[in-house]
């Protein structure tokens, strides 16, 4: 976006940005959370497939004769698909979390008012004012700070 | 080697005329006096204006009317509003803390932030919120900073009114130095030519002859009259307390004295 057009941006339209923006990333985020459930569903069953079957070969056979390739094979299936599920659950779980958060998200930008707005524009409306910007509040604290540091 | 008579031109002209050309200098010397005072002055003041206007010093000179510098005195009040200018820059600057080009900087970087696909970065909502008040901050920031630039092209035509008023009074300061020099070299020969009349005025007035102050003790000691220039001889050299150390010794004395030898002596006898 070109300088001058940034400095033409209102709230408003900021607002609508935002929200679109919010909106068409939710729409997004159920099929993706299907898709991700659908995927856990296939790794437990994997992960249980795995485990029965190491369970069966332990019972099958006797201690003394079990094969320890076939033994080591099962094993490693199973941490295989355990880890699988556990990073396919992980990524549900941000999936969900996303999906929380543009709903919050598009609900405090939906509702939000001349009041709500007046306070996200409080730094603003003071810099418009003739104050101090914050960056210059931070600067000056800081240096108040290094004074008594010092002092 | 032949000694020049200093007063070769003078002595031909009346006492008068020499009083009246003496007085003639006298009056030029008051007249070189003050100008030298007001081109030193003038010179002084130039200085402390350049100081001045070259952020040397702080302390504004102040303005004399008399002086009649219109320069220095034009460039001193540009310099006063380029202070004024840089203040204001500086006040304003110190609200806001970053240029123009950093506030458009920064407002690209939130606008994309808030504007690109959450699916690469999905910002909190509070992260949202933050940004969404600091872009407009910085627009408002942005909109502060309108007045600076032409404060900036205000302070940059002063600077360079400034630099080159400065180096105009430098060149006519240059110029006051050489009347200056004229003025201290003039005013060393109207001060010979004075000392020189004055002198030769001296030289014409009627010697009095010096009164003798022997000459004048004896005359009171023989009970004559003296002058008052006699007495005051006198008076000069002790006085008239010693006037009796000076008398002749009167001949009874003498008998006495004569007398009075009983001593025994070699070589010759009285009787």
């Amino acid at each position: 976006m070109q300088d001058k057009s940034l400095l033409e941006v209102s709230p408003h339209d900021l607002l609508g940005i935002i929200l679109a923006r919010r909106e068409k990333h939710a729409s997004r985020l159920p099929k993706e959370e299907k898709k991700r459930d659908e995927e856990l569903t296939r790794a437990y069953e994997l992960y249980n497939e795995s485990k029965n079957a190491l369970a069966e070969l332990l019972a099958s056979t006797p201690e003394t004769e079990l094969d320890p390739l076939a033994r080591t094979q099962a094993e490693n299936s199973v941490e295989e698909n355990e880890t699988h599920r556990k990073r396919v659950m992980s990524i549900l779980w941000r999936v969900r979390s996303h999906l929380k958060e543009a709903l919050a998200a598009i609900e405090y930008w939906s509702a939000m008012n001349e009041t709500t707005l007046s306070t996200l524009l409080e730094d603003a409306n003071r810099v418009n004012e003739g104050g101090m910007s914050t960056f210059a509040l931070n600067k000056s604290a800081a240096n108040e700070q290094g004074d008594g540091v010092h002092g | 080697m032949a000694e020049s008579d200093l007063f070769a031109d003078l002595r031909s002209l009346e006492s008068s005329e020499i009083q009246s050309n003496l007085l003639t200098h006298e009056a030029s010397l008051v007249d070189i006096d003050a100008q030298l005072t007001k081109n030193r002055t003038l010179t002084s003041f130039r200085s402390s204006c350049i100081k001045f206007c070259v952020g040397k010093s702080n302390d504004i000179p102040s303005k004399n009317p008399e002086l009649q510098d219109d320069l220095a005195e034009t460039t001193l009040t540009k310099r006063i509003e380029f202070n004024q200018f840089i203040q204001q820059r500086d006040t304003l600057m110190a609200k806001i803390v970053l240029p123009k080009y950093r506030i458009m900087q920064r407002m690209a970087r939130v606008y994309e932030k808030l504007a690109q696909p959450l699916d690469t970065s999905p910002l909190t909502l509070q992260q949202e919120i933050t940004l969404f008040s600091e872009f407009f901050e910085l627009q408002a920031m942005h909109a502060q900073l309108d007045p600076i630039e032409t404060v900036e092209m205000e302070l940059n035509a002063l600077h360079r009114q400034i630099a080159e008023d400065v180096k105009a009074i430098n060149k006519a300061d240059r110029d006051t130095a050489k009347i200056i020099s004229t003025l201290v070299e003039q005013r060393k020969k109207t001060t010979r030519e004075i000392g020189r009349l004055k002198a030769f005025l001296r030289s014409k007035k009627p010697k009095t002859k010096p009164v003798d102050a022997g000459q004048a003790r004896k005359t009171i000691s023989q009970g004559g009259s003296i002058s008052l220039e006699d007495l005051g001889a006198l008076l000069d050299h002790g006085g008239l307390s010693n006037l009796e150390a000076t008398k002749e010794p009167s001949p009874r004395k003498k008998k006495k004295s004569a007398a009075s030898t009983t001593k025994a002596s070699r070589g010759s006898r009285d009787t």
